[in-house]
């Protein structure tokens, strides 16, 4: 076939320019550790990097959740053990009270100490978090849940509900108990219900009276179960929030490695690429040079 | 010897021109465009004397161009494809990388967002994050805004480089006008060869900016046509293009033909860079700017919707947190009549366009939607007239109009440009919901409620505290307005009234009462928020198939596919190109060693005729002195 001068060289040009753009292409990827450069170098590698992503952000954010939920029931928990250990020492005094051994003087000693004891309950019953929020109120956390009337009357102005947190796509993980039925909620050996405020105050006023009241025994006992099946409660729900720890940190690990896998570059692949390319530009401009000098009228 | 002489000059001639004709191929070796000419040599007319035919030297025929106009054609062709596709692929290249830029993509913005929804559901009551909620819904729809704004810098690029090379082909065409009449012009038989290679070089040119058709004349003149048979050159005229302003959308140029670029003619121009420029804004530009729109169209309606469910700090129900961006309308320039278009369902939402058209001024309309051509027809009874919603948007007609009127509405074009986070005061983030329900404390049963949920707030707040009562098997409603009538209870089943949803589960026993009541005081309630939570995660577009980010993961493939298959074309055109080209250079294109080995050649013809000359002189002496006294 009859080639033209012009076309000679163009051909050689080109083909150098070509080795170029290549080469520098490999140069960028080595440059940013990115196998995908832009996203029309591989559009459905590209959708599954931005899935992959955006997975993974959420699988971090659900596990920030979690830390979350974490602490608000660690703090609870706290805040019950205090309540328990109070209400164990109130058992005791009531036990004590209700010695028949025991004098009136003794009786109002042992009542001065209940409505301490009790005092506390109450303080511990509208006990706030680091951000001040009421732990027991329900959804109405800026409003102290337990109001003391007087006379031994107590009502709860929170709600029943408890904040929930989000810490799975599917699964949302309650972080408090209302006080509803932490202390209200509770049945009364007289019949009906009646809370653990009324229940001591009305104690103390019988020891005062000399006549203490055996049936409060009975009284505190359940208010104590009912917090130690709320903490049970809590337990169970920190174990749950650890799986579901451990299954979010799984799914994280996979997402990176898939993410990882799409888009990142195979180093030793780019590398031997790199220095194939490298060969192949300096054969067309050796090849350039050597093509170019030939011409007849050198020799004319 | 005269004759001798006579043929010896004739041979001085003809070698002394064909020495000319190398030097012209040399000196244009590189030439663009330039077809090597080659002196064809003859005999002269011999003579006949004495009984025998006597040669009386070489003649010029002609100075022929090597050239081959099939070979030519191919080439402009391919030109006009390659060009095209690089046009197209440089612009979407641009689009592409734009978007999945990771720092100024939409994806990590959206990211960023539900993280700080997130981050109020776990501390509602926390003022601190309620801001941080405010100010990145702020920077969301900012980038929405950058996004666009993007867009619309490549779009007036786009409008700059039209307005260039329609400016080019109009020079060019002129100038083959000229070169046309030059040609016919020419004195002498045979064509003028370097006014020939300078129209094929004017035509190359040309097929550059837009792709064509010639037609030889018998003149010499070529005509050039582009599109179906639209003229460009005809004989020594030629019919300029002009960049005229579309007449729907001002700020986008088109290109027209006739008195001020009347007639539009952008629908027919394929090849070269004109036709790669609008193929680009036409397929890939326009649609994802709406797409674009149409994604911030949607996400500030929904986000809204949920966000109204809720209640605030201060008890009320929840605002707007972004503005409701207008879908874009446009109408035909010098048409009165007003069409607007409103927001019915963002879930249905496109990118598409659609055409209005008044048919015949007495009510009758047509609605044509572009990317399949499918029509839907309106009739309007009185005016103004909404009809109903057709993809998520219903227009309305203010009034009859004439015939032939025409509107151009596209949802989504304006949607990311307008969007905008208008909620300022943080304690009107309504992370709450506006009620909740309660067991009454002397219930004997042990059933609870749950999965409370707030579908409409029509009703809200409740004038007073709605009680259900239990009662064997059958539950009755107290309290509530509009008033429920009673049913069955089911354990765990929803109870839906009035926009309120909840489930009672357990066992009640008969008395049994559960309350439903405005939610006062509830700042530490996140339920409305855990809601806005999960549209990170539900399909809520596209006709309910893709949640926000994939929506917006479907935008950047399309413009990534795209751009790669107009990659692919320019890589593929680009070697036709090549291989036409190489195949005229093997015939046209100057060869340095060839002409070398002309240049030898035709120097010792001429030297030979010299010395043919000489021989004839040293006869002529020869005889003067045999005759000399």
């Amino acid at each position: 076939m009859r080639v033209s001068t012009s076309m000679v060289q163009r051909l050689a040009v080109n083909s150098i320019l070509e080795r170029q753009s290549d080469l520098s292409r490999t140069q960028l990827q080595l440059a940013s550790g990115r196998r995908i450069l832009t996203p029309s170098e591989d559009p459905s590698g590209t959708t599954q990097a931005l899935k992959f992503t955006e997975q993974k952000n959420k699988a971090d954010q659900f596990q920030a959740n979690i830390d979350r939920a974490q602490s608000r029931l660690e703090v609870e928990e706290g805040m019950l053990i205090s309540i328990g250990d109070t209400m164990q020492r109130v058992r005791e005094l009531v036990v004590q009270g209700l010695n028949d051994s025991q004098g009136a003087d003794n009786r109002a000693a042992i009542a001065e100490e209940v409505r301490q004891r009790l005092g506390e309950i109450y303080e511990l019953a509208n006990a706030t978090d680091g951000a001040g929020e009421y732990l027991f109120a329900g959804l109405q956390s800026k409003t102290r849940p337990v109001v003391d009337v007087g006379g031994g009357v107590f009502t709860f102005v929170g709600d029943q509900n408890a904040r929930e947190l989000q810490v799975s796509p599917n699964r949302v993980m309650a972080t408090s108990d209302s006080g509803h039925e932490l202390f209200f909620d509770l049945p009364y050996s007289g019949g009906g219900k009646q809370n653990i405020f009324q229940t001591i105050h009305d104690f103390a006023a019988s020891l005062d009276a000399n006549a203490p009241v055996g049936a409060a025994l009975t009284d505190i006992d359940t208010a104590m179960d009912r917090t130690l099946s709320v903490r049970a409660k809590i337990g169970a729900r920190m174990n749950a929030l650890e799986s579901q720890r451990t299954v979010n940190e799984q799914y994280i690990v996979q997402m990176q490695s898939n993410l990882s896998e799409v888009q990142d570059l195979d180093y030793a692949e780019a590398i031997g690429r790199l220095n194939v390319q490298l060969s192949g530009l300096q054969a067309a401009q050796q090849t350039f040079q050597k093509v170019q000098n030939l011409s007849l009228f050198n020799f004319m | 010897m005269s004759s001798m002489l006579g043929i010896g000059i004739t041979g001085l001639m003809a070698y002394q021109r064909s020495l000319r004709t190398v030097s012209h191929n040399v000196s244009n070796a590189q030439t663009e465009g330039y077809s090597r000419q080659r002196v064809n040599l003859g005999t002269q007319t011999p003579l006949f004397m004495g009984g025998q035919y006597m040669g009386t030297g070489v003649r010029v025929v002609n100075v022929e161009r090597v050239y081959d106009s099939f070979v030519t054609r191919q080439t402009q062709l391919y030109t006009s494809s390659y060009n095209s596709a690089e046009t197209t692929a440089r612009y979407a290249s641009t689009v592409d990388e734009l978007l999945a830029d990771p720092s100024v993509g939409l994806g990590p913005a959206l990211d960023d967002y539900f993280a700080t929804v997130q981050a109020v559901a776990n501390d509602p009551a926390d003022v601190s994050a309620r801001q941080a909620f405010l100010t990145q819904a702020e920077s969301l729809a900012e980038r929405y805004n950058y996004l666009d704004q993007r867009f619309e810098e490549v779009r007036s690029q786009l409008n700059q480089q039209l307005t260039a090379e329609v400016a080019d082909v109009n020079s060019l065409i002129g100038s083959i006008a000229m070169v046309n009449r030059n040609i016919f012009l020419a004195p002498g038989q045979g064509e003028a060869n370097d006014l020939l290679d300078e129209r094929d070089r004017l035509l190359g040119q040309l097929s550059e900016k837009i792709g064509i058709t010639t037609v030889e004349q018998d003149d010499g003149s070529v005509n050039v046509f582009f599109g179906n048979g639209q003229q460009l050159v005809v004989g020594f005229d030629a019919y300029a293009l002009t960049a005229v302003a579309n007449k729907f959308d001002r700020a986008q140029l088109d290109v027209g033909v006739g008195q001020g670029g009347q007639i539009p003619v952008s629908a027919q121009i394929s090849g070269g860079k004109l036709g790669g420029l609008l193929e680009f804004r036409r397929d890939m530009l326009n649609e994802a700017q709406n797409a674009l729109g149409a994604s911030a169209i949607a996400f500030a309606d929904q986000m809204n919707a949920q966000h109204r469910l809720g209640q605030d700090l201060n008890g009320a129900l929840g605002g707007d947190v972004f503005n409701s961006p207008g879908l874009d309308v446009r109408t035909e320039t010098g048409v009165t009549n007003t069409v607007t278009a409103s927001l019915v369902d963002s879930g249905q939402i496109s990118a598409d366009e659609y055409l209005l058209r008044n048919v015949d001024g007495a009510g009758n309309f047509e609605l044509v939607r572009q990317s399949d051509k499918q029509t839907f027809a309106i009739s309007a009874g009185g005016f103004p007239y909404t009809h109903t919603a057709i993809d998520g948007f219903q227009v309305t007609i203010a009034g009859a109009g004439s015939a032939g009127d025409e509107y151009m509405i596209r949802p989504g074009r304006n949607g990311a440009q307008l969007i905008q986070a208008q909620m300022s005061d943080p304690r009107e983030v309504a992370a709450a919901l506006p009620v909740r329900t309660a067991v009454a404390f002397a219930n004997t049963g042990n059933a609870t409620t749950s999965h409370n949920r707030v579908t409409s707030v029509t009703d809200l707040p409740l004038p007073a505290d709605v009680t259900l009562t239990y009662n064997a098997g059958n539950i009755t409603v107290a309290g509530a307005v509009p008033a429920v009538a009673p049913f069955a209870y089911a354990d765990g089943a929803t109870i839906a009234f009035n926009g309120l949803e909840f489930r009672i589960n357990g066992t009640p026993q008969n008395g049994d009462v559960f309350t439903v009541s405005n939610n006062s005081a509830g700042v530490g309630d996140n339920r409305n928020f855990l809601e806005l939570g999960r549209l990170q995660s539900q399909a809520t577009m596209q006709g309910g198939s893709a949640s926000f980010q994939e929506y917006y993961g479907q935008i950047v493939a399309e413009v990534g596919i795209k751009t790669r298959q107009a990659q692919l074309t320019e890589d593929a055109q680009r070697s036709l190109m090549d291989q036409a080209f190489n195949e005229q250079q093997s015939l046209s294109g100057v060869n340095l060693d060839e002409e070398a080995a002309n240049l030898i050649k035709f120097q010792q013809a001429y030297q030979a005729a010299a010395q043919v000359i000489s021989a004839a002189d040293e006869m002529f002496q020869a005889l003067l002195n045999a005759v000399r006294r």
